[in-house]
């Protein structure tokens, strides 16, 4: 029988972007399991290759972004997630996702604040991917498009540090135009294994060539840019972490 | 115990009035915003101050203030603006589920006020202290606000 | 199960079984109580009340004297709507019997017939249902929140997206909801604060505060908001509306849902307080200027997270099969949710059960109590350790507080004391209302000749271009999450930079080949003059913006949302049954049922300087299903090399236009409707998508033609050629009147030259004509009249005023 890649995604009271997140994964190849927070334990999550945290307001959001869903994750399992990515699985963050991933300080320390124009904003972006020797991008073309939708989406750092995260390619995605104020046009952010990836667009939401909103109707394409993003880490776990 | 932090998100800078306030005689100000956390606990300074980062503040995004002096020095007015009691606060809401976080380590959180603070920067002027409060983010419906003693003011009794 | 801890129950318990005598009171008495209690009745009602206590021999307790008061209001029982009207016109006077019988749930019925199979339920849920496809249902279903949001635009709309959302999850045994729509009429936003009364929100204040609204609960519930429309008029500076729609996707076999003897009730979701108190009586009556402190108790903020996690657990409890019966808290609390619910069969309500925010609550305060975010479902036993098990999962509050008898009696108890007892044949069945309406032509309806200098076309057509009814909601519409649940086909911004506007928008659904179309329209302007034609073209308007998205024509569905002011004002009333009649009349041509709709009266201020009122102002929001992914069609020109061509008939139709509004015009002739032919044009228009011979189309509305063609060049970068001598039209036409006319049942779209035969043959004898082309050497609309050039503006230029418009406001 054919090994199973599995994947975990972590729901929260306010992730809504789980259902489509689901659908990707599956289409992508994927054997996904949606669980909800109150029946996450620590053990649990090394069943699986890759955890995702997908988008959506966890907690509502409301002292910022991904806090109180850190809070809870760490109360819950912990440095588990550290020893899942130390083992070497993976770990995705979209979204709200990344915000959080920023916050257990899964990834190199910056933050995610408000928008520079105070505003959310849903919108298609075109992005440049920078370093593309991380799982997640390495199928990808250099430029591709997705949507975002985020009011804390602006990345932002202490002491210049964005610089250097895109000079040593832990900046890997960027916005072509800088949407929202973000230093560098930061879009997405890898920890120093490649194994850890947060990223404001949601892929999810472009895993069709009908999702785009110039469509082409001549065009025979029938995938968007989000299934080659999931595609890449599948294809990456099935062979077992090679690019 | 009382403690009183402001907290100021250090990528933000002061924008024109006119953004939040409906009266457009009243050009040429600006303001700034930022939140005051009133806590009333028990427990050493210190894990206020834990309490505090962990659940309010981000280490990048933002600077605080415990000392109760307000952020800016050179605003006209300072107005706190707070929901009325009833109203749901959902950020009050949210975070109290957490009061009990370091509670092993001794802290004990007994209540929790929220308000937005409103720097108003520009001429000193008694109308645009009207204007904001009677067409600006104000709704007596749901707020209250009280006004932070003025700076100028306090500059001039000093004198 | 939870159950709630109260503490001093004892004396409470003693204080709300106390009768209350009106039995013993004269008739000026017991209408002074109600007063007191801000309890709309009028003594009709009253002295009917008096009786039936009268019969069973007893006083009412408090609780039962709120409960007939919620149950009979206008908002729960739209006895106006229902009621019967004397109407006079011309001389003439018939007695319509209910307008709602007569001119909306009418026509479903005689539609509903030739249309087999395709509406599966319509007035008697929480949403009407149409069908989608052999396996799934779509519903729909629109409310107003404008009381609220005058008050608190932030907390108003919060709470009347998270209503309405709430109204889907309560549809059937719980639908999926997909969209959501927002409709808002406003004060003009630049309005001089010194002309707004004291008190009074400021129309741009009530803009901001409702958009957030909107978007912080609609974005964190996980639901695209997808079409909508801002209307910015004076009339609406005192009395705002908010309309706030969703639709769900829902298993045709769980539509179905009933109650029976021996059910469970469960309360799910958030505790109950004192807040929202009087909700419903609340937003039947009109806005007093003393309505900001009085009503502090009816305001409140929505809990979206606390509302997404009821949404998990009904879905899933929903798939399991746990849920017989669900209908959510709104208007009315418990009593309305309950009086609902047990209307044909009876039941048992014990109040001590139900988890309180706050001590001391009365029982007829926990009983109305308007406390956001509660469900309430009707389960067998057996299933309620499942059900529990859920709620641990998705970490929400659920409360057995009550059974499903067969007395068809409601029967609340607290503490062991009976507090309320009343047969549902005397509740539910309130006097029948008794209206007189009077519809009278103003004289605002008469052509007018317009003094324009034809040098000044281009001017005037930036100035129409800038208007702010005509500007780019852009601004606004980025706030919204409109790509969540990754579904949004036709985006509400599409084209090469993915910022100019559509028309109708789609969704794809989960496990279904179709695709949901859905548009919306409302013509305020329309209205001030003449409400029949403003009924004629709200509909059509709605069905056409479908139509041009690739929706079948026999698959469509309307909901009508009206709102007027004072109903007791026989003028008013007149204009809203002039409104209906039109509505009626289209939808039976076009066989659009109606299946679901909602009426709000009262929008009116008393101010220093007497009324507020607002004109008829009636929302028809469209659904319908779009059979094929090919079929799916877009405003944006495609190429630089294509015809672009016009069907329908332009006339001088230009009363309430933006056109007359530039020029300060006010009256004139609104545009009408010939049904007949309109249908004709749809369904060929329909042939010619099907035939994939439609590169883009656009519907004519607000602004004219000259407006849909620009719109349709923003997105590309090609030019736009026009000879308006091709216009098929009236007589005696000027260019300008040709250009600005908003005459209805028009499209413009985009072929390949190639295919001009084609199309012709599916227009024959229809009013098509090509009246132009797309080009590729340059970026400007050119348009001449014969070989003159009358405008001649760069795109880029126009583009930029259009989406600057709103900007500066929001």
């Amino acid at each position: 029988m054919e090994e199973r890649v599995r994947s975990l995604l972590l729901k929260f009271p306010g992730t809504n972007c789980d259902s489509e997140t689901d659908r990707a994964l599956r289409t992508a190849g994927f054997d996904n399991d949606i669980i909800p927070i109150n029946l996450l334990n620590r053990d649990m999550i090394f069943e699986y290759s890759m955890v995702v945290i997908p988008g959506g307001f966890s907690y509502g959001d409301y002292i910022r972004a991904g806090r109180l869903a850190q809070l809870e994750l760490g109360l819950k399992i912990g440095d588990a997630l550290f020893e899942f990515k130390e083992k070497g699985g993976l770990i995705l963050g979209i979204c709200n996702g990344f915000q959080i991933l920023l916050q257990l300080a899964l990834l190199p320390q910056a933050s995610l604040t408000t928008n520079i124009s105070g505003r959310f904003i849903c919108k298609w972006v075109k992005l440049k991917i920078i370093n593309r020797k991380t799982p997640f991008l390495y199928l990808l073309p250099w430029k591709f498009e997705l949507p975002v939708a985020h009011i804390e989406g602006r990345f932002v750092t202490s002491e210049n540090k964005a610089n250097e995260y895109v000079d040593s390619g832990l900046a890997s995605l960027v916005y072509e135009e800088n949407i929202n104020g973000s230093e560098c046009g930061i879009a997405g952010l890898n920890d120093e294994t490649g194994r850890v990836f947060g990223l404001m667009p949601h892929p999810e939401r472009f895993l069709f060539y009908d999702d785009y909103y110039n469509i082409d109707k001549s065009s025979n394409e029938r995938y968007g840019s989000g299934y080659i993003f999931f595609r890449s880490v599948y294809e990456y776990l099935k062979v077992g972490g090679k690019m | 115990m009382h403690c009183v932090v402001e907290i100021i998100n250090r990528f933000s800078s002061p924008k024109d009035l006119q953004e939040i306030i409906y009266d457009r005689t009243v050009t040429g100000y600006s303001y700034a915003k930022t939140k005051v956390y009133v806590i009333e606990y028990e427990g050493e300074e210190s894990l206020i101050k834990k309490f505090v980062e962990m659940v309010f503040a981000d280490k990048v995004v933002d600077n605080k203030e415990y000392n109760g002096k307000p952020f800016y020095s050179d605003a006209i007015y300072i107005i706190d603006v707070e929901l009325k009691p009833g109203v749901l606060d959902l950020e009050k809401e949210y975070a109290f589920r957490y009061k009990d976080i370091l509670s092993n380590e001794g802290l004990v959180i007994k209540d929790l006020k929220i308000s937005q603070r409103y720097y108003l920067f520009g001429k000193h002027s008694e109308r645009v202290k009207e204007v904001f409060i009677k067409s600006g983010p104000i709704n007596s419906v749901i707020h209250s606000y009280k006004e932070v003693r003025s700076i100028r003011k306090k500059k001039q009794e000093a004198r | 199960m939870q159950f709630a801890i109260y503490n001093g129950a004892k004396r409470q318990e003693e204080m709300d079984s106390e009768l209350i005598p009106i039995l013993e009171m004269t008739d000026s008495e017991l209408g002074e109580l109600f007063f007191k209690r801000k309890l709309s009745l009028s003594k009709f009602d009253l002295r009917v009340i008096k009786d039936y206590f009268r019969e069973i021999k007893r006083n009412p307790t408090e609780l039962e004297i709120e409960v007939i008061a919620q149950t009979w209001s206008e908002h729960c029982k739209h006895r106006i709507f229902n009621g019967r009207i004397l109407h006079n016109e011309n001389n003439k006077m018939k007695v319509i019997d209910g307008i709602f019988k007569t001119y909306i749930k009418g026509v479903t019925e005689k539609i509903i017939k030739e249309r087999d199979g395709f509406v599966l339920c319509a007035f008697e849920d929480n949403a009407g249902f149409i069908k989608l496809d052999d396996e799934l249902s779509v519903c729909f279903k629109v409310e107003t929140h404008n009381h609220p949001s005058a008050i608190e635009p932030y907390a108003g709309a919060n709470t009347g997206i998270g209503g309405v959302i709430r109204d889907i999850l309560g549809a059937g045994r719980g639908a999926k909801p997909g969209a959501c729509i927002d409709v808002f009429c406003f004060g003009p936003p630049d309005c001089d604060i010194a002309n707004i009364e004291e008190g009074v929100i400021h129309p741009q204040s009530i803009l901001r505060g409702v958009v957030k609204g909107v978007r912080d609960y609609g974005n964190r519930m996980g639901i695209p908001t997808l079409c909508g429309a801002i209307h910015f008029n004076k009339v609406y500076t005192y009395n705002p509306l908010v309309y706030c729609g969703s639709a769900g996707i829902i298993p045709i076999k769980d539509i179905k849902k009933e109650v029976y003897k021996g059910l469970s009730i469960v309360l799910v979701g958030g505790k109950t307080g004192r807040d929202g108190l009087r909700g419903a009586t609340f937003s039947s009556a009109s806005l007093r200027e003393d309505s900001r402190t009085e009503d502090i108790v009816a305001v409140q903020i929505g809990n979206p997270i606390e509302e997404k996690k009821i949404l998990d657990f009904v879905l899933k409890a929903r798939e399991k099969g746990l849920i017989e019966y669900i209908t959510d808290c709104g208007g009315g609390g418990l009593s309305s949710a309950c009086g609902e619910m047990l209307k044909t069969t009876g039941g048992k309500i014990y109040l001590e059960k139900v988890p309180l925010k706050e001590p001391g609550m009365k029982s007829w305060e926990i009983f109305l109590s308007e406390s956001q975010e509660r469900m309430v479902l009707a389960v067998k036993d057996e299933n309620l350790k499942e059900l529990s098990y859920l709620t641990t999962i998705y970490d929400i509050d659920c409360t057995e507080i009550g059974e499903i008898t067969d007395t068809k009696r409601l029967e609340v108890y607290y503490f062991n004391n009976k507090v309320c007892d009343l047969e549902s044949e005397f509740l539910h069945n309130p006097p029948y209302k008794v209206l007189v309406s009077h519809y009278r032509d103003n004289n605002l309806k008469a052509e007018i000749t317009s003094n324009y200098n034809e040098n000044e076309i281009s001017n005037l057509f930036k100035r129409v271009l800038a208007d702010i009814n005509i500007v780019s909601r852009e601004p606004v519409i980025r706030e919204y999450d409109f790509e969540v649940q990754g579904n949004t086909v036709v985006k509400p911004l599409i084209g090469g930079l993915g910022d100019m506007p559509q028309d109708g928008v789609a969704i794809r659904v989960d496990g279904s080949k179709k695709y949901i179309g859905l548009g919306c329209s409302i013509l305020p302007s329309y209205a001030l003059i003449d409400p029949y034609n403003m009924g004629l073209s709200t509909l059509d308007e709605a069905v056409r913006q479908i139509i041009v998205t690739g929706v079948n024509p026999e698959k469509i569905a309307l909901l009508d949302n009206f709102c007027i002011g004072n109903p007791d004002d026989s003028y008013e009333l007149g204009r809203l049954v002039k409104c209906a009649e039109a509505i009626s009349y289209v939808a039976l041509c076009y066989k659009t049922p109606f299946i679901s709709g909602k009426d709000s009266f009262y929008n009116y201020y008393i101010s220093e300087n007497g009324i507020q009122s607002i004109p008829v102002s009636l929302l028809i929001s469209s659904i319908g299903i779009i059979d094929d992914k090919s079929d799916i069609t877009t405003s944006n020109i495609k190429s630089g090399n294509s015809l672009l061509c016009i069907v329908g008939y332009t006339k001088k139709e230009l009363g309430g236009s933006i056109y007359y509004k530039i020029l300060d015009i006010n009256g004139g002739r609104v545009p009408g409707l010939d049904p007949q032919l309109a249908l004709k044009i749809y369904q060929q228009f329909y042939k010619c998508i099907k035939d994939r011979l439609i590169l883009a189309s656009h519907d004519v509305s607000e602004g004219g033609v000259i407006v849909a063609l620009t719109e349709m060049g923003f997105g590309i970068n090609c030019g736009i050629e026009i000879d308006v001598d091709r216009i098929i039209k009236e007589e005696d036409m000027s260019i300008s009147e040709l250009l600005f006319s908003e005459s209805n049942s028009r499209i413009v779209f985009e072929i390949e030259e190639s295919n001009l035969f084609k199309i012709k043959e599916h227009f024959k004898d229809l009013p098509f004509t090509v009246i132009g082309k797309s080009v590729n050497n340059h970026r400007k609309i050119i348009i001449k009249n014969k070989n003159n050039i009358v405008v001649e503006e760069s795109l880029e230029e126009l583009k930029n005023i259009w989406k600057k418009g709103l900007e500066v406001y929001y």
